[in-house]
């Protein structure tokens, strides 16, 4: 089911596009289209318990442990210019979070902020917000992951080039919630279940380029 | 012109400032995975009792619900239920269809019991203890054997006893839920559960159940317990199992118990199964057959060995009914052994049957008895050893322990309480009545 789905939006994606290089097809004349992929990484640091649990039975200090963490991200934004400064559409990504692959589709906006001359570089606000699906996700034995709200508000850089594209650098937030449940274990007398609330909070550094 | 570039400068400066408080924010807490486990463990906890609050824990209350209902035994008009190692209820069932939840005996540790005449024997943890029971709602203690038990297990938990210290440490269950800030999955997973933190509360041994017409020393002058019970009486002595021994003690003063003799029988034992002069001990490898010819002295016959499972044994005219369990005992196929024990030197299997998840089991021939836990009560027609056929199966309650009783009638309990059936037609047994269990978890 997610194959077919992930081949359909595809299908949809190279249509689009397709459809954008006739320039005879009145829409897109008017309302140009816009594809923006950038590839990048998301900083972050995790803080944890190493003394999880008893707790409330043999009740001690806390100790935690924090380490930092460094995942992949990329984006694929695809949309139409409604006006020559701003851009909206829809945003597929895949970010990784260690074993968790989540894949988020959002909602997208595109806006040049401030372009000092014609042809200059352009300061560039984007903000991403969704819901992220775990077609791209395998879970391990026992457990489900499941997607949640994603935002993603970005600030950078772009270059255009001479032939219309432009190369591009972001700086941003992203938040991302997902769950990740235990189902109860099958021992009858020592059983455990859980349920992981996860927040992403992570900066996030993306390259990329538009054409 | 002029205007623009200022206006610009402005707009660049806000900018500027604003993406400086986003990297500030950034660089701070806000960067910060923040990922909670709500965690739901079922575990077990040592709890440290001295002698003094064991031996002095022993007290004839009210009558209280049943919560986890282990063994049953039945005296004349009485039923007693144990409430695992709280303590016995004492039922009135001279109207099976209204039985009365009549007192509380609180005993620390109980877990069996066996009654001659009067006098009511129970294990308190380490000691065994008789009672007078002529007047159920106030119990008075009159003899105790001190120190006779050195460990037990009960419903997959251990206790055991530390004369060092003079205390016992036992185990509760409970459901633990713990909120904790976790690694979000990355470099390893979840931290593990330590169940056995500093425990030694094994996750082996038996569980509660019982059933059928066990013992008859003397007719009218003893009850009636489970093929599960580790407690029996024969003639003037009462004959108990620990893990590991035998132990006999002499009860011809029934209020003062005396100990006689102990008998190593190796790991494993469960069940004391007394037939005719014989007595059946169920291990979870295997069924010994003991001589009780001179019951000071039983002697070892033989012994029927099977895969390592809880093993419920019942006999009749030379057949024993063994019931192999997967479970906490082992992981042997569900299944109704039938055994020849005519020969008791040399026990052979006559027949196997399919089960589904059998525990305890009773027989009043033809009808043989067996409770198959979550899959309810099956009533089966034995008139032929190699040819046991189902003829009812009452579904939808949940079936520990059965013990058929004289009159075409029969008790059995479960985790959802205490149910007596007619059986006068096998096919079509009517529930008389029922006494619910008000579990709390």
């Amino acid at each position: 089911m997610k194959k077919i789905i992930i081949l359909f939006i595809c299908g949809v994606f190279s249509m689009t596009q397709g459809l954008a290089q006739d320039k005879k097809y009145g829409f897109f004349k008017k309302y140009p289209f816009v594809n923006i992929t950038e590839l990048g990484a998301s900083f972050g640091r995790n803080k944890y318990q190493t003394n999880a649990y008893y707790n409330s039975y043999y009740p001690q200090p806390i100790l935690y442990q924090t380490q930092n963490r460094v995942n992949f991200t990329l984006h694929t934004f695809n949309g139409v210019y409604v006006n020559p400064k701003t851009a909206i559409g829809l945003t597929v990504g895949v970010d990784s979070y260690g074993e968790t692959v989540l894949m988020p589709i959002s909602a997208g906006i595109r806006r040049n902020l401030v372009q000092k001359k014609q042809g200059g570089s352009i300061l560039l606000g984007s903000l991403d917000v969704g819901y992220s699906t775990i077609w791209l996700n395998e879970d391990n034995t026992g457990y489900k992951t499941s997607g949640g709200l994603v935002v993603c508000p970005t600030i950078g850089y772009k270059f255009p080039m001479r032939n219309g594209s432009a190369w591009m650098m972001n700086f941003g937030y992203r938040f991302q919630r997902a769950e990740y449940k235990q189902q109860r274990t099958e021992d009858q007398f020592y059983w455990t279940e859980s349920n992981e609330v996860r927040n992403y909070r992570r900066m996030v550094v993306r390259f990329g380029i538009e054409f | 012109m002029f205007f623009d570039s200022f206006s610009l400068l402005i707009i660049m400066k806000n900018i500027l400032l604003l993406l400086g408080c986003i990297c500030l924010a950034i660089v701070n807490s806000a960067c910060t995975d923040n990922c909670e486990t709500t965690r739901t463990y079922r575990t077990t906890v040592p709890v440290t009792f001295t002698l003094a609050q064991i031996r002095s824990g022993i007290a004839s209350e009210a009558p209280q619900d049943l919560k986890n209902p282990g063994k049953i035994y039945v005296k004349d008009n009485y039923i007693f239920v144990n409430e695992i190692k709280k303590g016995i209820h004492i039922i009135d069932n001279t109207n099976p269809q209204q039985p009365q939840n009549i007192a509380f005996l609180k005993i620390p540790g109980v877990i069996d019991m066996a009654v001659k005449e009067n006098t009511l024997y129970a294990d308190n943890y380490m000691d065994i203890v008789a009672f007078d029971i002529t007047n159920p709602k106030a119990i008075k203690e009159t003899g105790r054997v001190k120190d006779v038990f050195q460990n037990g297990l009960t419903d997959g938990i251990s206790w055991y006893y530390n004369p060092q210290n003079q205390t016992v440490t036992d185990y509760e269950v409970k459901i633990i839920t713990e909120k904790v800030r976790s690694n979000c999955g990355q470099n390893g997973n979840i931290n593990p559960i330590y169940y056995y933190a500093n425990d030694m509360a094994f996750k082996n041994g038996s569980v509660q159940s019982g059933s059928s017409g066990a013992n008859s020393g003397a007719a009218g002058a003893t009850g009636t317990g489970g093929s599960m019970a580790r407690f029996t009486i024969y003639d003037n002595y009462l004959y108990t199992v620990s893990q590991s021994d035998l132990l006999l003690f002499n009860i011809k003063t029934l209020n003062q118990p005396t100990q006689l003799s102990k008998i190593n029988l190796g790991w494993g034992i469960e069940t004391i199964f007394p037939y005719k002069d014989k007595l059946f001990i169920g291990s979870n490898t295997g069924m010994y057959i003991f001589d009780n010819k001179n019951p000071e002295k039983p002697e070892r016959l033989s012994i029927f060995q099977h895969a390592r499972a809880c093993d419920p044994v019942v006999v009749h005219n030379d057949i024993a009914y063994v019931t192999l369990r997967t479970g906490w005992c082992g992981t042997s196929p569900n299944q109704l052994d039938v055994v020849n024990v005519s020969n008791l030197t040399s026990p052979s299997l006559i027949k196997s049957y399919q089960m589904q998840q059998p525990a305890g089991l009773g027989i009043d021939f033809p009808n043989l008895f067996i409770c198959e836990s979550q899959y309810g009560l099956k009533s089966f027609d034995a008139t032929s050893a190699t040819n046991i056929t189902l003829q009812q199966h009452i579904e939808k309650i949940n079936a520990y322990d059965v013990i058929p009783l004289e009159g075409k009638h029969l008790l059995m309990v479960g985790k959802d309480g205490l149910y007596q059936y007619d059986t006068s037609n096998p096919k079509n047994m009517k529930q008389l009545s029922v006494i619910p269990v008000k579990r709390e978890n």
